[in-house]
């Protein structure tokens, strides 16, 4: 049942993947990447990360997609501009190449990988687990997120309303 | 089918980096290139998510978190550096974008 289930949801985020670096049309992509986000949701819940199911659902495959086909709504690429994104199949096959090699030496690295110790305890990665590490060791850090959150933000506003 | 050990989901998040990577190196769509930038991170989550999983403790998912997060602000600032190139030049072809290059 499990391996099924993997094997469904390994075969959405590649198939996806592959829609997204190859679709013509941006909008096409940014759909395309909603559903690798999902998929991946669903094997962070195999993996008994709760809290990492729900904020992947509610800041990827929500807020992140949406900014995203906000844009390309905003931008409004006509089909003119589409027509010259076409793909340029020289480039790509030389890049497909290397990436092919490269990724079949790491994947011959990792086949040693086994096991996935399987009584982890109850509150695995509930949000009360990770919190205890997010507000206790790794309090400074998060802090620190957070001021990189309000930068963020203060450069996204200025970026935007400059210019035109 | 068998069972799925650590190696399956390493496997799939070496597969979906490459794929992102592939993604950034050939398109010339600065949008596209900033969705195939997000599948890479998405891979790199998948891993620490399952290693983490392996070894039962839940470090890996915070550093999930920052990730999240730190991704959401890289789409946010890209995005509005795209939009005022777009409103300046009304391109996103990546190789149109040379000014720092004349």
């Amino acid at each position: 049942m499990d391996a099924v289930l993997f094997w469904i949801l390994a075969g959405l985020s590649v198939v996806g993947g592959l829609v997204v670096i190859t679709g013509r049309n941006p909008l096409a992509s940014a759909l395309a990447l909603g559903l690798v986000l999902i998929a991946i949701a669903g094997l962070f819940a195999m993996l008994s990360a709760h809290l990492l199911f729900i904020l992947q659902l509610l800041v990827y495959a929500g807020a992140i997609i949406v900014l995203i086909v906000f844009v390309i709504m905003l931008l409004d690429l006509d089909d003119r501009r589409l027509g010259e994104m076409k793909i340029r199949w020289g480039r790509f096959g030389v890049s497909a190449a290397i990436c092919l090699v490269a990724c079949v030496a790491v994947l011959r690295g990792v086949r040693g990988l086994t096991g996935l110790r399987e009584p982890v305890h109850a509150s695995f990665g509930t949000v009360t687990d990770v919190s205890r590490l997010l507000f206790g060791p790794y309090l400074v850090q998060f802090e620190i997120l957070g001021l990189i959150l309000l930068v963020g933000i203060l450069g996204a506003v200025v970026l935007a309303k400059r210019g035109g | 089918m068998g069972e799925v050990t650590l190696g399956h989901y390493i496997g799939l998040s070496v597969v979906l980096f490459f794929i992102g990577a592939l993604g950034v190196l050939s398109r010339k769509n600065a949008l596209i290139v900033l969705m195939s930038i997000e599948l890479m991170l998405n891979a790199a989550n998948l891993a620490f998510a399952a290693f983490a999983r392996r070894w039962g403790q839940v470090d890996g998912h915070v550093v999930v978190i920052f990730v999240i997060a730190i991704a959401a602000v890289e789409a946010a600032i890209g995005l509005a550096i795209l939009v005022g190139i777009f409103r300046n030049r009304q391109t996103v072809d990546l190789d149109d974008m040379t000014a720092l290059n004349e």
